[in-house]
């Protein structure tokens, strides 16, 4: 009887101090943050996704610029501006598109850093706006039928100052891989909103957009960044 | 960890990228055929069938039957879209023994080029149609009109042809 009162005076004992010695490093993480370990700033980086395809894709040349500024603890500005050119060779017909776009929106930081750590999972909206030129190198008519050889015209047809607007949905993660140096890679959904289409043609590649699909407004992307934080205040 | 992940899903995407699924459906209205119907040149309100009809172009001096001893009383054939003429000959009563009545009609057409979608790219349409038959000693077509100038859809007659 006395040896189990014992043994249970010991049990609680262990168990009471090893909650409050928890409390105490809680109350250790708190103030940290108030001793401003969280870094506001400017990042700015570059896509490596689009070089890369302009080096190892003919057809393909882009690059895109990105930036990012933190306004609270989890939310973030964000901007990417870029140039895409990109030919769009199908079975009946080879289409060139090239031009400049701009995506504005915000990102939301949705993982837990520990002290000291800089790493984001992010869910973030754009609104994306693009203006391009369109050239028709080449189309042939469409028959579904074998009698006669087909037909392709080779004299090219340039559609210009063409626009869209778009929608899109950003997931992404960016890491700190050195101090104030991050690697990030970002999937991207669209949703084409409004369109300036050429006259008896269709925008088959929009810059941003990406490739557009016969039935459907949506439209996918990824980038793979690397940027750097220009660290402005601690908070 | 999340590094190699990132690094993973950037693979899989670049080798991803470049793969074609648009394919023209077969219901997608393309580059029409022309519509042609037989009717009775003595009584012009009635379709006349004709017997074991055979159609007939030729392609490079090759000669391609688009009908082969049919008897019918409308058919469907393609116009050329590589230039603004297609000839064609018509054979009634034609077996492979013993050869029918051959008629030749000259089609004469402007092409104009309608975009479709990524898939099927263009079709043709034609224009200022005309149906022009070659005289010769023994014409069993007595008469051609055109009904359409304009062959945008497979929907109606674009010539009737009466015998």
């Amino acid at each position: 009887m006395k040896t189990k009162h014992t043994l249970l005076f010991f049990i609680s004992l262990f168990v009471f101090s090893s909650f409050s010695t928890k409390a105490q490093e809680e109350n250790e993480v708190v103030n940290d943050t108030v001793v401003k370990n969280n870094v506001y700033g400017l990042r700015l980086g570059i896509d490596l996704a689009k070089p890369t395809r302009t080096l190892v894709d003919d057809d393909f040349s882009g690059f895109e610029f990105m930036a990012d500024y933190r306004i609270t603890h989890r939310f973030f500005i964000a901007l990417e501006v870029g140039n895409d050119k990109d030919e769009q060779i199908e079975s009946n017909l080879v289409s060139s598109t090239k031009g400049s776009y701009i995506k504005i929106g915000g990102d939301f930081n949705a993982y837990n850093n520990w002290v000291g750590m800089n790493n984001s999972i992010i869910l973030g909206l754009r609104y994306g706006f693009s203006t391009f030129d369109q050239e028709l190198i080449s189309y042939s008519y469409y028959t579904g039928d074998t009698t006669f050889p087909g037909f392709t015209t080779e004299e090219p047809i340039e559609y210009t100052d063409l626009s869209a607007h778009w929608a899109e949905i950003v997931f992404g993660v960016k890491t700190e891989v050195y101090k104030n140096l991050f690697l990030s890679f970002q999937l991207q959904l669209k949703y084409l909103i409004t369109e300036e289409v050429p006259e008896n043609f269709g925008n088959l590649y929009i810059p941003g957009f990406n490739r557009t699909y016969d039935f459907s407004d949506f439209g996918a992307g990824f980038s793979f960044g690397v940027s750097y934080l220009i660290p402005i205040y601690k908070k | 960890m999340l590094k190699k992940l990132i690094l993973l899903l950037f693979v899989s995407l670049v080798v991803n990228s470049c793969t074609k699924d648009d394919i023209c459906s077969e219901g997608t209205p393309t580059t029409p055929f022309l519509i042609i119907t037989f009717k009775n040149f003595n009584n012009p309100l009635f379709s006349k069938t004709v017997n074991n009809l055979t159609v007939t172009t030729i392609v490079d001096n090759d000669s391609i039957h688009l009908y082969r001893f049919e008897t019918t009383d409308s058919i469907a054939i393609p116009l050329n879209t590589g230039a603004d003429f297609t000839d064609y000959l018509f054979v009634k009563d034609d077996a492979s023994d013993t050869p029918g009545n051959t008629d030749k009609i000259n089609f004469n057409y402007q092409r104009e080029s309608v975009y479709i979608n990524r898939a099927c790219a263009f079709k043709a349409i034609y224009t200022f149609l005309s149906a022009d038959l070659e005289i010769d000693s023994d014409n069993w077509i007595d008469e051609t009109i055109v009904n359409k100038l304009i062959v945008e859809n497979e929907d109606e007659t674009h010539v009737t042809i009466f015998h």
